[in-house]
């Protein structure tokens, strides 16, 4: 493979969503080709990204422009992390971009403007993470500032808040460009492994302990950490779809991976990690009280994200990067599906967000209940979700640290948001209906063909812990790290465990195939007004599912269990059938919808706590 | 020259005119930021004059070292900065409707 190879390789993901304008803008008469050129170009830049991670077995540099006797280069560094994270602000900036096109049927100019803008944000994002010296990094932030603007400017009642966003975003840019000069006039270079050689010898090169500090400030500024959080809240005026993608992936998140990126500035300096761990805390403590006494949903949604974040920061503080990025990328995938889950009520509520003017939307709107039933155990961490992981790693530090303050921050936050999202949901979703008479009149359930990409989201979210149990394993989110231990150990792993991999992903294949048998059966029972037979019911095929989430935990499982070769596996497959038929009786003997669901999740659960029990796991 | 110590740490600062003339240029953008609380195109250009006196050092760098990249960086900052000073100035006067766009308390 020669360099042209590397160059397309390095190029494509970042060019494409900026070229997919180009397509669109030439063939915007076409509804298809303007909507679905966005999409494409970001499946496409997202798939040369997974294989950047697959085949090549190396780091990779590109150098895709630079002049010579000049130092000025833009050149992108394909490491193994900065790949990773590209991936996941892609797969979550595609999701959105669907949903929007799903939800959103209009065809105007501004909707053109708006999805373009998603796309060279999700560009401009790439660019940022995978640059290798600080004048490409800035740039893309720059890039970032600029385009979080417009999108939130949208909203035309947002005007003094898209002003107060920008200034912040520009005071984050000036002690950026501060930190910069310093670190250019010790060094006389940008590049960061250069930088990073010359922290090691930190002794040699006092003028650097400077910069520490204003990156430091800057990069609380963008993660909306004490005391520059409030811009995070009026942030939520944009329109929902882009309060997801600032909230879920970008933007807040970028302090956190500035500051794993550029771990080496914070390593040696005990009184900025302080900081970091005194302002996480103190954002996370606020926040999480703040949002028990919000009514606007996006906003309680909102201080959650800032309280996530902060736990992040606290994570960084104590020199745990690798795990801020694990907390970093779980909270991308179970606060985006949940903000999508809440963006769907809000819409079917003719963006209405106050939580008191919702209620009794089990009922009007079932689908959507699922999901936001779904999404809130993926976010609060529940055993088998994909915060899990994330969550009991976060645990394991504050037990190595033995530190008690830190301790009662992590859990005090923990609760208090499990508490925020329970009363949410059940004022929201299950309280007693006050929804307007001329809302309700125009209220329905969002077609399942249109959460299609939402529902890929969300089974992300609940197998996502099989994912994110191997990076926790590995190690592999270290910036700096040689990739090539990883994936000869991820490709051993994933040829060991083919048969638990084939199986989830069967039931996959299953769960959509009775997805489509249902949905099939619905319409023709609309045209032929006949009355089909009821099996295919809507929450017997959310039973499937959920037996079938059941099923591919006891698969993750039964990959860990592989590992410890005296835990018989036979005992765990036997009381795991077992409990599973007991699941279907169940099911059979109750009537009501919601007990059938109810068994089954309890099923479930007891099941894979039983082959946990007898199957073996570390944990138990 | 100012020798500053600070524990065991000793850090050299050369401090000439020039950079003294660009902390002056940042205090003032500073103080334009915290003083003024009503116009908006008086806070825009605070900011500006802040950045720019973050980026003057840059130039000056570039210009003791006889290297390039501190006019590169320069030049791309101001750029930079301008153009995302335009877009905020654009969507905020299409969000805002009145007759007095710059002032906010309607001076």
């Amino acid at each position: 493979m020669g360099s042209s190879y590397f160059l397309f390789v390095g190029v494509a993901p970042v060019l494409m969503p900026i070229a997919s304008i180009l397509f669109a803008i030439v063939f915007r008469r076409s509804k298809f080709f303007r909507h679905f050129s966005f999409v494409y170009a970001l499946l496409f830049s997202s798939f040369i990204l997974v294989s950047c991670v697959f085949v090549s077995v190396n780091i990779f540099e590109v150098r895709v422009f630079s002049i010579k006797n000049i130092p000025f280069s833009i050149s992108l560094n394909y490491g193994i992390p900065e790949t990773v994270l590209c991936i996941i602000v892609m797969i979550i900036l595609i999701v959105i971009q669907y949903s929007n096109i799903q939800i959103n049927t209009d065809t105007s100019v501004k909707q053109l403007k708006y999805q373009a803008c998603l796309n060279i944000f999700g560009s401009a994002m790439c660019f940022a993470i995978l640059s290798n010296n600080i004048f490409n990094f800035f740039i893309g932030i720059e890039i970032l500032s600029l385009i979080s603007v417009i999108l939130i400017g949208f909203e035309d009642k947002a005007k003094y808040e898209t002003v107060k966003i920008f200034l912040m975003n520009k005071f984050s840019s000036i002690l950026f460009l501060m930190a910069t000069v310093t670190i250019i006039a010790t060094l006389r270079t940008t590049d960061f492994l250069r930088i990073r050689i010359a922290y090691e010898h930190l002794e040699d090169y006092p003028a650097l302990r400077i910069p520490g500090l204003l990156l430091l400030v800057s990069c609380l500024c963008k993660g909306a950490q004490f005391p520059f959080s409030s811009w995070l809240l009026d942030s939520t005026k944009a329109n929902i779809f882009v309060s997801i993608f600032l909230h879920t992936a970008t933007i807040v998140g970028f302090g956190v991976i500035f500051i794993a990126k550029c771990f080496f500035i914070f390593e040696d300096q005990p009184i900025l990690q302080n900081i970091m761990v005194i302002s996480g805390g103190t954002t996370a403590i606020l926040m999480i009280i703040s949002s028990l006494f919000h009514t606007d949903a996006k906003k309680i949604i909102a201080c959650s994200t800032a309280a996530s974040v902060g736990l992040m920061f606290i994570a960084s503080g104590l020199g745990e990067y690798s795990i801020s990025l694990l907390c970093f990328i779980c909270h991308a995938f179970s606060k985006s599906v949940f903000f999508l889950s809440f963006a769907y009520v809000i819409t079917a509520l003719a963006n209405e967000t106050n939580i008191m003017k919702m209620g009794g939307l089990n009922k009007l709107t079932p689908n959507i209940t699922d999901i936001v039933l779904i999404s809130f155990l993926s976010t609060i961490g529940f055993p088998f979700f994909v915060s899990f992981f994330a969550k009991s790693s976060l645990l394991s530090i504050l037990f190595d640290t033995m530190n008690t303050a830190i301790g009662f921050v992590v859990a005090f936050v923990n609760i208090l948001s499990l508490v925020s999202f329970i009363r949410l949901i059940r004022i929201a979703v299950y309280g007693e209906s006050r929804i307007d008479g001329g809302v309700l009149s125009r209220i329905g359930d969002i077609p399942t063909r249109h959460m299609s990409a939402t529902l890929a989201l969300v089974i992300v979210s609940i197998f996502g812990s099989f994912i994110t149990w191997s990076m926790c394993e590995w190690d592999v989110l270290h910036f700096g790290n040689s990739g090539t231990v990883y994936l000869r150990g991820f490709i051993d792993y994933l040829i060991e465990n083919l048969i638990e991999i084939a199986q989830i992903i069967i039931g996959f294949i299953v769960a959509q195939i009775i997805f489509e048998i249902k949905n099939i059966a619905t319409q023709a029972q609309r045209k032929i007004g006949y009355k089909l037979s009821t099996i295919f019911t809507k929450h017997e095929v959310t039973a499937y599912i959920l037996d079938y989430i059941a099923n591919s935990a006891r698969s993750c499982f039964a990959a860990i269990g592989r590992f410890d070769e005296k835990m018989s596996k036979r005992h765990g497959d036997i009381f795991y059938s077992v409990t599973n038929l007991a699941s279907v009786g169940l099911t059979k003997i109750h009537r009501s919808a919601i007990h059938k669901q109810a068994c089954m999740i309890f099923c479930g659960i007891v099941a894979c706590l039983l082959y946990l029990l007898f199957a073996g796991n570390q944990y138990v | 020259m100012y020798v500053l110590q600070f524990r065991n740490t000793v850090v050299t600062v050369y401090i000439d005119n020039f950079l003294i003339f660009t902390a002056f240029l940042f205090l003032i953008g500073l103080g334009g930021v915290v003083l003024n609380r009503s116009n908006l195109i008086k806070t825009f250009m605070s900011i500006e004059i802040m950045i720019l006196a973050t980026v003057i050092n840059f130039a000056y760098m570039s210009y003791i070292d006889k290297s390039k990249i501190g006019h590169i960086f320069s030049i791309v900052a101001i750029t930079v900065s301008c153009l995302v000073f335009a877009m905020v100035f654009a969507v905020y006067t299409k969000n805002n409707n009145r007759g007095d766009l710059l002032d906010d308390d309607g001076e």
